[in-house]
């Protein structure tokens, strides 16, 4: 549960996981990986152990957007069913990539 | 006749320390699950439902925040810190929120706040494609998509809303 940082071996791209619930909870942990985020070209946010996701994690999309600039490309990774819905929702699937 | 009678019209009132509580949506989901029938994949539904209309209660009726400091990322930032500061400190105001069977497979939903009320963003000038940048208003925007129907009554401190228990 939780958030993780995991960098690929040739360093460029990082992808962080959100496991369980994607909300407000998880803030601090979520804005702790930009640390991990340094240098790389990609980001991958793995959604595929994403059990729940509210506003609040919309957000934190859009904060990390800002953190790591548009020279950076942020990839959503293989959504659940709820979360892909609330993307959709909000639109957000016209300001992410999202790879199924 | 097995089927257990269930509930026509429950209401909770959380008051303010208990809405600190991480797990007050789950235990309002469950309490709400078990009063009344909601199938099993309106019950996500349900649980992300509460916590938009709770959140947006807490957030801009009780501790009067201001959605438009989330306009830029450190305002963002701002925003969470300036959020968990004040909740951490509650200690007054509250959240009455009535449950009301009015169909079958509806149920009625009232979250009224102690707030003052606000007044909804009726300017859609700057709808830009830009505009779903905005770091704010998708709240609202989930809220309706789950919804069959979503009313402000009063001084915009009760939202009244419609939810099918079943998927139609």
């Amino acid at each position: 549960m939780g958030v993780t940082a995991h960098r690929s071996e040739d360093g460029e791209e990082v992808t962080v996981t959100v496991a369980g619930r994607f909300d407000y909870r998880v803030y601090d942990s979520f804005k702790a990986s930009y640390a991990s985020l340094e240098n790389s070209q990609q980001i991958n946010v793995d959604l595929s152990k994403t059990e729940y996701m509210d506003s609040s994690a919309l957000g934190m999309l859009l904060m990390l957007r800002e953190h790591v600039g548009r020279a950076v490309s942020i990839l959503l990774v293989n959504p659940t069913p709820d979360v892909q819905r609330v993307l959709s929702i909000a639109n957000f699937d016209k300001l992410f990539a999202i790879k199924p | 006749m097995s089927a257990l009678a269930k509930a026509e019209v429950r209401e909770w009132l959380f008051h303010g320390a208990d809405l600190n509580n991480t797990s007050l949506i789950d235990d309002l989901v469950h309490s709400v699950c078990t009063e009344f029938t909601v199938s099993a994949e309106r019950r996500v539904d349900l649980e992300l439902l509460f916590c938009e209309v709770i959140t947006n209660s807490i957030d801009h009726g009780i501790l009067g925040l201001d959605s438009r400091m989330k306009k830029d990322p450190s305002g963002f930032e701002q925003f969470f810190i300036s959020r968990a500061s004040k909740l951490a400190g509650l200690t007054d105001g509250y959240i009455k929120i009535c449950v009301e069977q009015i169909l079958p497979q509806r149920i009625r939903i009232s979250v009224q706040d102690s707030g003052a009320g606000f007044v909804f963003p009726q300017d859609n000038s700057d709808q830009t494609p830009d505009c779903l940048l905005l770091a704010y208003g998708r709240g609202l925007l989930i809220i309706r998509n789950l919804c069959h129907s979503m009313t402000h009554i009063g001084n915009g401190n009760c939202i009244v809303l419609e939810f099918d228990t079943f998927q139609s």
